[in-house]
């Protein structure tokens, strides 16, 4: 396709440079015009008035002179002032756009300060919640047991991350539908709650820097190599790491552009270790890897985190199955609950969803 | 995260005039506009002139009859015309010819180039060399072009000056050559404050691009204190960066107005006592001061020409680099007869860099008209092994045969036609659906073909639901599609342009198992007779392999039919037993 790529991409700068063309034609004829009525015409006056008045004897050159001077001094001072006026309006144009992020309210204004980290099962009660007209949940009812691990698994688009975000209260949470150990998510504050969440999410967001900064990212307190090489061993990033030429103080570009998305994956996955939550919460966080290293990345993370709360979503079956708690979400309400094998028998979405993987093999 | 720093580190990119010229090579410069130009240039020069000759006579007051009057208000109006006719052709059409050219040019060199380039270029980075950086391309020709029609302004109008009073001219030409010490001392300043600005701008621009993506990280990790003090941070740099523009700023001010002042007091003060001694009359004062001026003007634009080709020479520095790189020929070679053959790697190694080492002694064959699915772990070469075969790069040893002969003796054109190179992952162009699922296809497909070949894909109840069906616009690379929905569009495509072979990079991202069997149906309908290669990470698509790749620590280590890998690969049996629920 090179050649219909570049006659594609010839149309626009050609229309570009028409455009532009116009653009000087009008841009310089308004400079000169106000060259010509600042200048030249103030100069054409004062020469020819100057000099009849100088015939006559009115004036004489010394007066002429400073006369011609100032003029030349004024017409810099007004032009000067149109020209603030000028920018000032153009100004104005910037500003709105910035008040209007500005009147926004700020997360934390309503929020009073409590010492008290989120703990305990979270539980969630009749949830309905909507984007706009679309409608999200409808009176969603279920719970997450502290200590075990929960997946959750729906068709796409169906509300599962919303319900993580609802979590770490990116949204407004509607009152006493979701709580923490018995007690209103709306009562903790806002960055308590978050402290006791560690998401991992699919897109795996990076910074640049060096693997270490990035894998320390929000943790306050001070973490020794070890620790850090004992999260990167739990999510299989420590091969690729110790490949790179200087271990944890390799840069991994801007937005981790050196890393693959299943190396960047597994890099977040040991940032959500490191930061030692409450609950883990891993939104389809090894999507970017094929099922055989995502399996073996699962089963490392399960055994590291033996004992506390993860919640997962994923549409891999393999890992999802051995899960204490599977949830299938279906139309914005909780269809069934059980474990893989429960739900294999009582389950006609969750046996569909399995189909697809090829139990037999 | 110290961005800062970052930018302390990076070189800055250093090219010859030699270079700076040769980019211009293959560019058709306007020459009968630079004809025009110096035309006018030339009669700009006359004009000043002469309307200082007339103020002269006014002045004097000896002549204040129609007969001088008239054509001195003509010559006014002359002035600003001249002035105006210049300025457009040159900072208009001129400039934007050029960059128009030299856009076009670039445009071209990026299409052709060859894709290792893209390796080591962000394409985001791409973007600005088209739309911003050529821009520099026209400063060299604009500013010599300019400066040439300028020059008869200058020339005659010094010339006039002399005319006028030598003496009064050397008072003035001692004051200029005080004042371009005085610039001369500027462009230092401004040569740092630009420094400044490059080294601060684009590590803020770049902090606050990456924070923004990824405020949901920032938010669920808490640190948003932390994140304003870096912000407040950086943003303090950029205040002394923008600190040091303005003071060369407000001193390049104070410079035009320096020599204004020099100017008048040196014509009025000396031109009082010449006038007292009877050297000089009234009138010439006058025509020697606004002739002086325009004089001034002239010299000063000489000035700063020079610090605009510095300056567009800088811009330019990156776009060179890129003219320099060969573009790819895709057009020579032989003619492929065969519509269809075997194809065999024997002993290929390759390595994008050459300390690193990512294929070594892989062999192994495509047998045709089946469907061969290579597996492996992530980062083992996979990829590269497609890329190899769409020639984007050539192997380092070893070779690739099609049939008997080596591919690298066909021409890349033709070769790359009979393969189809699909990732699932691939974004979409912005356009309609029919453009996207026409893109890459030689021939005409029509509306009835475009409907079978949506059926074929799965996207024909997309299609339906869509309000303009196939003339529906795709905006923002496919974000109002679900995923499901984008690989099946590149399906179609695929489809449509209807190749010998097949390469298939498996989309790793997770479907929904009713969408994903959606999809494998789609790709079903697409494998149908022909050869295919497919990069599999799903045991569906292995199981219904002919032949089996297993590629481990960047060679093949197992190749043959399912139940021969069965037998001798473990990696074969533990991908199957990770994908068995």
């Amino acid at each position: 396709m090179e050649e219909e790529e570049i006659k594609r991409g010839n149309e626009p700068i050609d229309g570009l440079y028409k455009a532009k063309v116009h653009y000087q034609g009008v841009f310089v004829l308004g400079l000169t015009a106000m060259d010509f009525i600042m200048t030249f015409l103030p100069n054409v006056i004062l020469i020819l008035v100057g000099a009849t008045l100088l015939k006559s004897g009115k004036l004489n050159i010394g007066g002429w002179s400073i006369f011609f001077m100032y003029i030349s001094q004024l017409m810099g001072s007004i032009s000067g002032v149109v020209a603030e006026w000028a920018d000032v309006k153009s100004a104005q144009g910037a500003i709105m756009r910035v008040s209007g992020i500005m009147l926004n309210p700020s997360e934390f204004e309503d929020t009073y300060p409590d010492k008290e980290v989120p703990s305990g099962n979270i539980q969630i009660t009749g949830l309905d919640f909507s984007y706009g007209d679309k409608k999200v949940f409808d009176g969603l009812t279920l719970t997450i047991k502290e200590g075990k691990k929960t997946a959750i698994i729906g068709s796409s688009g169906g509300g599962k991350s919303t319900m993580l975000k609802l979590l770490e209260r990116f949204y407004r949470v509607p009152e006493e539908m979701v709580s923490f150990g018995g007690r209103d998510i709306n009562t903790f504050d806002v960055r308590k709650n978050r402290s006791a969440i560690s998401y991992v999410s699919q897109e795996a967001p990076m910074f640049s820097g060096t693997v270490r900064e990035n894998i320390t990212y929000g943790i306050n307190r001070g973490v020794t190599d070890e620790e850090i090489m004992e999260v990167l061993k739990a999510s299989c990033a420590d091969a690729f790491v110790n490949a790179m030429p200087n271990g944890l103080d390799s840069d991994i570009g801007e937005n981790g552009d050196k890393l693959s998305g299943g190396q960047r994956q597994k890099l977040a996955l040991a940032r959500g270790l490191l930061k030692k939550a409450n609950y883990l919460i891993l939104d389809e966080s090894t999507s970017s890897m094929d099922t055989y290293s995502a399996a073996e990345v699962q089963k490392s993370i399960d055994e590291f985190y033996k004992g506390r709360t993860c919640i997962m979503v994923s549409h891999n079956m393999n890992i999802v199955k051995d899960a204490d708690d599977i949830i299938v979400i279906s139309n914005g309400k909780v269809e069934s609950e059980g474990t893989h094998e429960e739900l294999l028998m009582k389950s006609p979405v969750y046996r569909e969803f399995c189909q697809t993987d090829e139990m037999e093999a | 995260m110290r961005e800062g720093n970052k930018a302390n580190k990076e070189k800055q990119v250093k090219i010859h005039w030699k270079e700076f010229f040769h980019i211009y090579k293959g560019i058709k410069l306007p020459w009968l506009l630079f004809c025009i130009i110096l035309a006018i240039g030339f009669i700009e020069g006359w004009v000043f002139v002469k309307e200082s000759n007339f103020e002269q006579k006014i002045m004097n007051g000896t002549d204040l009859s129609a007969k001088v009057v008239i054509p001195y208000l003509l010559i006014c109006l002359a002035v600003p015309a001249t002035i105006y006719s210049l300025q457009y052709l040159r900072d208009g059409v001129c400039v934007e010819y050029i960059n128009r050219d030299m856009r076009k040019k670039l445009w071209n060199k990026l299409i052709y180039i060859p894709a290792s380039f893209y390796d080591k270029e962000t394409p985001d980075s791409l973007v600005s060399r088209i739309t911003s950086d050529c821009e520099g391309a026209n400063s060299l020709v604009v500013q010599i072009v300019g400066l040439i029609a300028e020059l008869s302004a200058l020339v005659l109008s010094f010339r006039a000056l002399w005319g006028y009073s030598t003496k009064l001219l050397g008072y003035m030409v001692i004051g200029i050559v005080m004042i371009f010490i005085y610039g001369l001392a500027i462009s230092k300043v401004e040569y740092w404050a630009k420094y400044m600005v490059q080294r601060y701008f684009s590590p803020f621009t770049s902090y606050i691009a990456q924070r923004l993506k990824a405020f949901n990280l920032v938010k669920s990790s808490c640190m948003e204190e932390e994140e304003y003090e870096e912000g407040s941070r950086i943003i303090k740099d950029m205040f002394k960066a923008d600190a040091a523009t303005s003071l060369a700023l407000g001193l390049r001010q104070s410079f035009a107005n320096l020599t204004q002042m020099v100017s008048i007091t040196i014509v009025f003060v000396g031109g009082s006592i010449m006038m007292k001694q009877g050297i000089i009359d009234s009138g010439t004062i006058v025509a020697f001061y606004n002739l002086a001026q325009i004089a001034l003007g002239e010299v000063m634009m000489y000035f700063q020409a020079f610090v605009n080709i510095k300056g567009g020479q800088g811009s330019l520095a990156k776009v060179v680099k890129i003219m320099d790189v060969d573009a790819e020929d895709i057009l020579t070679g032989e003619h492929i007869d065969i519509p269809d053959n075997d194809i065999t790697f024997s002993d290929v190694d390759f390595g994008y860099t050459e300390n690193r080492q990512i294929l070594n002694h892989v062999s192994f064959t495509i047998p045709k008209g089946k469907m061969t699915a290579i597996i492996g772990a992530n980062g083992e070469g996979k990829t590269t092994i497609l890329k190899l075969l769409e020639r984007y790069y050539e192997p380092q040893r070893g070779e690739i045969r099609f049939g008997g002969e080596n591919i690298a003796s066909f021409s890349k054109k033709e070769w790359r036609q009979m393969l189809g190179y699909t990732s699932q992952d691939s974004p979409l162009l912005y356009g309609t659906l029919r453009d996207n699922i026409t893109y890459g296809s030689e021939r005409e497909i029509s509306d009835e073909e475009l409907r079978i070949i949506a059926a074929k894909a799965n996207i024909a109840e997309l299609v339906d639901g869509l309000p303009e069906k196939f003339d529906t616009v795709i905006d923002d690379g496919g974000a109002n599609l679900s995923g499901g929905e984008r690989q099946r569009l590149t399906i179609a495509r695929a489809i449509a342009k209807n190749p010998e072979y097949m390469l298939l990079d498996e989309a790793t991202c997770n479907l929904d198992p009713m969408t994903e069997r959606d999809v494998q149906g789609a790709l079903e309908n697409m494998m149908d007779g022909r050869t295919v290669v497919v990069i599999a990470h799903s045991y569906t698509t292995v199981k219904n392999a002919d032949n089996i790749v297993v590629v481990e620590n960047g060679t093949v280590t197992c190749q043959g039919t399912q139940d021969e890998v069965r037998e001798k690969s473990r990696f074969f049996n533990d991908f199957v037993e990770s994908a068995a629920v």
